[in-house]
């Protein structure tokens, strides 16, 4: 009775089924995937307990088929080793599967080193007001391929409290702008959207508009009265700045750019006063003078390689600082208002760069399900109203602008937006030669959404339907319900776990493709990081200082002192770096400074150095804690270059963090198969006994027929 | 996104919505950005040329759309010009690489030809491709009116009224087609709204001309895309043109570049445009090597080297791909002959030809290596190059090992059919852009740059292919076998041994590629194993003729059911290798994604579901006449007459009594 089951379970009959219905999944995964996207295949398929129990039973027969040949021939060594390797493989993918960690960490440069890594789940969590630990629903934004997959039940802090996700899609507003000088200008906005295009910011938030603010008596007096204000052009490359004095009488000042180190520096003589900025460190935003009140700079952008470009504003042509100039602002003590418009244009005086923030719409969904808008105009001022489908509003931006709900989509969202996009889809079809004048048509606009959930909440005979937006464990983005006298805060922050140590982003780096700056091609993206373990955080490292970056101390007296230069040593100790060790050799060191400057040091005039950093990019991975056995083990996290945000963010890199246990079993198992089939094919003569060649055809034909009635046993 | 501006380009071209004319022919570069001699500011809007330039300098009537081209039967001396240098498409290539792209796509290709040569219907004279770029670049007004845009699609002449049975026609007689403006407007739109799939045949075919005068146009108008003067100190530093570098001495502006250098610059450049409108051929030859020494010099350290530019214009000029083809198709017809007339001297010329063929091949795979500095097998063009080595190199191994003829045919129709495909789908589809079949070496993107492990992962995954594919064509040769000629027992059974042979190397090198893959991923980016469409569809592969391989083990479906399957399991490779990219489209090995070509897959696939249906039923028929109610039959009947031992055979007499120590022992 064993000896069946056990020849059942090894026989060539249930392999082949395994094999065959296990092609068939991994097939309908491939179209699942096309259609819908890769999580969505790995939830129904690849990480279905099926599938695992399809692979088990592999296994078991893998194994089965091997068991019942005991004692083993020569010549089934490669049978054998094959058979063990896909064993192995599929043990060390269990473990992964089981004890295996994966998850990301957004990293900007600046920010403090941290441990937080965010996996690919999310939490809802709902709690009430002031009372305990929030109820907490597992979920996976990405799993969930819209209508059919809603409406599951969401866990709440009290049995009176129901909730429900209704929809992924969130309250949308197709808004419609023209205008003598803008002409037609549509956008489709998502509750949870804060767009700045062209001539406002456009925000989509849920709640009521604030009452529009009374104007004081001082405020009414100012309104005649403005700041005095210049605004200059400097350049590192060039004595002279160009300066124009837009409000007020000019001040005279004299300003000029330095480069020292790759460090914009502004030296400034206001008033008889020097001032000497780190650009940089003020970069848009106002900042108060020194020793001046009333006097403000605000520093509209550093262009290392400044063009004037097409529309006559200024641009980098790369951030080579091979012609470096800033534009900056000051502003000055209110005086009475000079008639000259404020966008008016000298000949030869530095452009307009235009006021953020000034012109504002944002647009508020109520608790009663209404639309409503809070405008603010440079012009105008401030203005609320309700909204709905078809009304205009002058705007009071651009001249005569106004805008026009063209559709408001309040309920029903994902069936709304979808149908929405398939009519756009024909009505664009049907029309090629109607011009349109869009940021994004809505098919687009849809992939580019703010990613959240549509919560639906009874409680005490009442409903509210609540967008819940995606958040981070660090910030959760909590939203404030009343529902049958409850207050509740609902949030939907992804799933995070803390590591044992501490990440940073020193650097990041992505040179482009030489001759393709527009089209945005890049070479590579590299990230240095650096590491510090929680636990001892002083960990290997021989010098006290340091907590990020590296640091080498030269020999005294070594030339690589003058090689390396006195503009990079640590102020008040000159045989002491501050840098990044790209390269550690037995002979020597690359040494990277913030300035790009890099210099190769022979070993023999270092004295000491602290190595915290490591560098990263495609393809070329890290590991911490940097173990001999780590990389064959897999027990060591592994670092990923796999996100940027060129060319909009060159301060943020994101990485990829993995830990996969089963890394031993699946390589050892990955060589048995390899190795096995090999032996199998080509060495499998060397391993046969000589027998003579009429006992093996006799040999044959009597097994061929015991092989008629189990075949099965015959594969290997 | 970049195609998308082209075609606005192209729109605005076509649509004529701007004011400038195009720019003076007599204009000299100087560096002087005051004065008003600069004829072409770099913000130029791309515009139609101006009906007034049609008295330029030919006698033909100023409404006539096309005319004949000038006279160029003085010829030059282009071998210089090849040399100069050019920064396009991130990469720095020879010009005469540039030249030869760009007049490809406005002419079309030719077999065998490396040098597009574009045969005037009017003047009935020749024009090289250098004289052709030289001219729509130095003299355009006497371009604009010479048919030389290919219009190749019927439908589409018939539509914009274009004589059909005519190829080429003028920039002046398209630009004045609103028609082909109409139903390009209606392409970008649908492209615009995300319905690429929609587009019709016409559509596309009307894109791609759109883009072939979008190209001619940017030569004539547009010199900012000829950046040949080299970054003075950056070896990776971007390249300008003449014009820009004449710009980059402005007010307000600071030049990387010196001054007295750009002036001699501009002298010779000068120098060469006046040479060439002269034709004087002595004067363009120096005038060129003046110019070219001068852009050197500009910066003598990366400026790059002769050999190297050399290189790969011998690459450009001679198409060993092309020759490779055609002594492979020579191989395997002379193959053909070589199964029915056992004639040493024919084996002989044809293993000739197969050497030849494989030597080319190499040389070409070789010389696009260093080239492009990386493998060549970034995209669908170079993998089936790849391929199709395999496929010729284990083909000789096998031939040599065995000398029966099966394996050289099936090894020279391989590389035949991998290598004429690649060759000869720009001509026949009219377009030398098709996304992933580009034969242009481009620069890889980061995450495939230099690592060894997913090299190595590559070239085995596709080494696999090429041997399926040995596999595959072995497959219809029995098949065909099998169907005509019946009663040919022996030869059958060899050529399921060679079958067997040929699977045995794919399986091997398919699963040491998929799991080097997983080794990559590890090590490189991310997990082993991801269950991403590409890595999935290997596996199908693998699984599938592991199934093949079983079944014929365990004496299932004989060794038929192995050249069934040699022929079936090759189209999950077809899935694996062409269906995820271009089918799919999903997944993380989507950089190598383009589209086109599925019409043509298609039907050979269902060529091979007829094809194996009829074998199949011939098998069936000879077996019931013959009476063997086994299928093992033929094996066992001429197995005196052998002379290959059957490995499955010795294996499974080896084997099948080794169950379970209770089975006799």
């Amino acid at each position: 009775m064993f000896k069946k089951i056990l020849r059942f379970l090894g026989s060539l009959q249930l392999a082949m089924i395994l094999l065959i219905v296990m092609t068939a999944m991994v097939v309908w995964g491939t179209i699942v995937e096309s259609k819908f996207t890769a999580e969505v295949a790995k939830k129904y398929i690849y990480a279905n307990v099926f599938f695992d129990l399809w692979l088990f039973m592999l296994a078991v027969n893998l194994f089965c088929v091997a068991a019942v040949r005991y004692p083993w021939k020569p010549h089934q060594t490669g049978f054998v080793i094959t058979h063990a390797g896909i064993i192995v493989l599929l043990v060390g993918a269990f473990i992964d599967r089981h004890y295996g960690i994966e998850g990301f960490i957004p990293l900007y440069r600046g920010d403090a080193p941290t441990d937080v890594m965010e996996l690919h789940e999310q939490d809802v969590l709902v709690s009430k007001a002031g009372e305990g630990a929030p109820a907490r629903t597992r979920t996976h934004l990405k799993e969930l391929t819209g209508n059919g997959d809603m409406g599951f039940k969401i866990n709440t802090p009290d049995p009176a409290i129901e909730a429900t996700a209704v929809d992924l899609y969130p309250p949308a507003v197709k808004l419609v702008l023209t205008g003598a000088k803008m002409g037609r200008f549509e956008q489709w906005l998502f509750q949870g959207d804060n767009l700045n295009m062209g001539p406002a910011t456009m925000k989509f938030v849920s709640g009521m508009p604030p009452a529009p603010k009374e104007k004081s008596k001082e405020e009414l007096e100012a309104a005649d009265k403005a700041p005095r204000l210049e605004r200059y052009f400097t350049f590192a490359n060039h004595e002279t700045p160009i300066s124009k004095t837009l409000q007020g009488q000019p001040t005279g000042a004299k300003a000029k750019l330095e480069i020292k180190n790759e460090k914009p520096l502004l030296h400034l003589d206001l008033f008889d006063k020097h001032i000497h900025l780190d650009v940089t460190q003020i970069a848009n935003k106002k900042v108060p003078l020194e020793d001046l009140p009333d006097w403000t700079i605000y520093v509209f952008g550093y262009y290392p390689n400044f063009v004037m470009g097409e529309d006559g504003k200024p641009t980098n042509r790369n951030n080579n600082p091979d012609n470096p100039a800033i534009v900056f602002e000051l502003q000055g003590p209110l005086v009475a208002k000079t008639d000259r418009p404020a966008d008016s244009e000298e000949p030869h005086g530095p452009p307009s760069m235009g006021e953020p923030g000034a012109n504002a719409l944002t647009l508020y969904l109520g608790p009663d399900g209404k639309l409503r808008y809070l405008l603010k105009s440079r012009v105008k001022g401030e203005s609320v109203g309700e909204l709905g489908e078809g009304i205009t509003v002058p705007a009071g931006w651009a001249g005569d602008a106004a805008f026009t709900i063209e559709r408001f989509i309040p309920t029903e969202f994902t069936k709304a937006l979808l149908a929405d996009a398939a009519k756009e889809y024909e009505f664009r079809a049907k029309n090629p030669g109607q011009l349109y004048v869009s940021e994004m048509p809505l098919p687009n606009r849809l992939e580019t959404r703010p990613m959240g959930m549509m919560v639906r909440v009874k409680a005490g005979g009442e409903t509210k339907d609540v967008w819940v937006q995606l958040s981070t464990s660090q910030a959760p983005r909590k939203e404030f319900v009343q529902v049958g006298g409850h207050a509740l805060s609902l949030s939907l922050p992804r799933r995070a776990v803390r590591l044992p140590f501490k990440i940073a982003l020193e650097k990041f780096y992505a040179p482009h493709q030489p001759g393709m700056k527009e089209s945005n091609m890049f070479m590579a993206f590299e990230s240095t990081l650096s590491f510090q373990d929680k636990a001892n955080p002083n960990k290997g490292q021989t010098m006290d200082p340091p907590k990020q970056l590296d640091f080498v101390r030269i020999k005294e007296g070594s030339i690589a002192l003058e090689q390396l230069g006195k503009e990079h040593a640590m102020p008040g100790d000159p045989t002491l770096f501050r840098c990044a060790i790209s390269q550690v050799e037995p002979e020597f060191l690359q040494l990277d400074f913030e300035d790009k400057h890099s210099a190769i040091i022979a070993r023999s005039h270092i004295v000491e150095f602290t190595k915290n950093t490591h560098k990263i990019h495609m393809n070329h991975p890290t590991t911490y804690p940097q173990t001999p056995w780590g990389p064959f083990l897999g027990t060591s996290y592994k670092f990923s270059q796999a996100d940027h945000q060129m060319p909009q963010n060159p301060d943020y890199s994101g990485v990829q963090v993995l830990r996969d246990p089963g890394w031993f079993f699946k390589w050892v198992g990955s060589l048995g198969i390899c190795f096995g089939i090999f032996t199998m094919f080509y060495l499998k003569p060397y391993f046969r006994p000589k027998v003579k060649k009429v006992e093996d055809e006799e040999g044959k034909k009597g097994k061929k027929k015991k092989a008629k009635g189990n075949a099965e046993m015959s594969h290997a | 996104m970049k195609s998308l501006g082209v075609m606005m380009l192209a729109l605005a071209l076509v649509a004529g919505t701007a004011t400038t004319g195009a720019r003076a022919e007599e204009g000299k570069y100087s560096s002087q950005p005051q004065q008003p001699v600069d004829p072409r500011p770099v913000k130029q809007t791309p515009t139609p040329v101006d009906p007034s330039v049609a008295t330029g300098d030919g006698a033909e009537k100023p409404e006539a759309p096309e005319a004949a081209a000038p006279d160029f039967s003085t010829a030059l001396d282009f071998s210089i010009l090849d040399t100069i240098a050019i920064q396009d498409n991130g990469r720095n290539k020879p010009l005469q690489t540039f030249i030869t792209e760009k007049m490809e796509l406005i002419v079309g290709r030719k077999l065998f030809k490396g040098v597009p040569v574009l045969t005037d219907k009017i003047s009935k004279q020749n024009i090289n491709g250098n004289d052709l770029f030289l001219s729509l670049w130095m003299k355009p007004k006497s371009m604009i009116r010479v048919p030389m845009i290919l219009v190749s699609y019927g439908p589409l002449k018939q539509e914009l009224g274009l004589t059909t049975t005519e190829k080429h026609f003028s920039f002046e007689r398209l630009r004045n087609l609103p028609k082909l403006q109409e139903i390009g407007n209606g392409a970008h739109k649908k492209r615009l709204a995300k319905q690429d799939g929609e587009l019709t045949s016409l559509e596309k075919e009307a894109e791609i001309v759109l883009k072939r005068m979008t190209v001619a146009w940017s030569i004539i108008n547009g010199e900012e895309n000829l950046k040949l003067i080299p970054h003075p100190n950056q070896q990776h530093g971007d390249w300008v043109s003449v014009s820009e570098l004449q710009n980059s001495f402005g007010e307000l502006k600071q030049s990387v570049y010196n001054q007295g250098k750009a002036n001699q610059l501009f002298e010779k450049f000068n120098a060469f445009a006046i040479a060439y409108r002269e034709r004087d051929p002595a004067k363009f030859s120096g005038a060129t090597q003046e110019l070219r020494s001068e852009l050197a010099s500009i910066s003598p350290s990366f400026y790059p080297p002769l050999n190297e530019l050399n290189r790969e214009i011998s690459y450009n000029k001679t198409r060993p791909f092309a020759w490779a083809w055609a002594c492979y198709l020579i191989a395997s017809v002379l193959g053909l002959f070589a199964l029915k007339y056992a004639n040493t001297t024919l084996y002989r010329v044809m293993m000739g030809f197969y050497f030849g063929g494989l030597a080319l091949h190499v040389y070409g795979f070789a010389l696009r290596c260093l080239i492009a500095g990386r493998p060549p097998v970034s995209n669908m063009y170079e993998s089936v190059i790849w391929v199709g080595f395999g496929a010729v190199f284990f083909g000789l191994i096998f031939e040599l090992i065995y000398r029966k003829r099966f394996f050289a045919l099936s090894g020279a129709a391989s590389g035949f059919v991998c290598l004429v495909l690649m060759d000869t789908i720009p001509i026949l589809l009219g377009n030398t852009e098709l996304p992933g079949f580009g034969s242009d070496i481009a620069p890889l993107q980061p995450v495939l740059r230099d690592n060894f492990w997913l090299t190595v992962h590559v070239l085995t995954i596709t080494l696999s292919y090429a041997a399926f594919k040995l596999g595959w064509v072995l497959g219809h040769v029995t098949l065909f076998s099998h169907l005509f000629r019946p009663n040919q027992k022996a030869e059958h059974h060899e050529l399921h041994q060679f079958i067997y042979r040929a699977l045995q190397v794919g399986v091997l090198l398919l699963a040491i590629g998929t799991i080097l893959g997983g080794v990559w991923a590890y090590y490189s980016w991310g997990r082993f194993w991801g269950w991403d469409p590409k890595e999935n569809w290997a596996l199908i592969a693998l699984v599938t003729y592991l199934i093949f391989l079983h079944g014929r083990f365990a004496g299932w479906w004989g060794n038929f059911g192995l050249s069934f399957g040699s022929v079936f399991g090759f189209w999950t490779i077809v899935m694996a290798w062409y269906g995820v990219n271009f089918v799919l489209g999903s997944g993380m090995h989507a950089y190598g994604s383009g589209a086109g070509g599925g019409i043509y897959v298609a039907a050979v696939g269902i060529f091979d579901v007829l094809f194996l249906a009829a074998g199949t039923i011939a098998y069936m028929m000879s077996k019931k006449s013959s009476g063997g109610g086994n299928d093992k039959s033929d094996d066992s009947e001429d197995d005196s007459k052998l002379t290959v031992s059957d490995p499955i055979k010795d294996a499974r007499a080896n084997e099948l009594d080794q169950p379970a120590p209770s089975a006799g022992e």
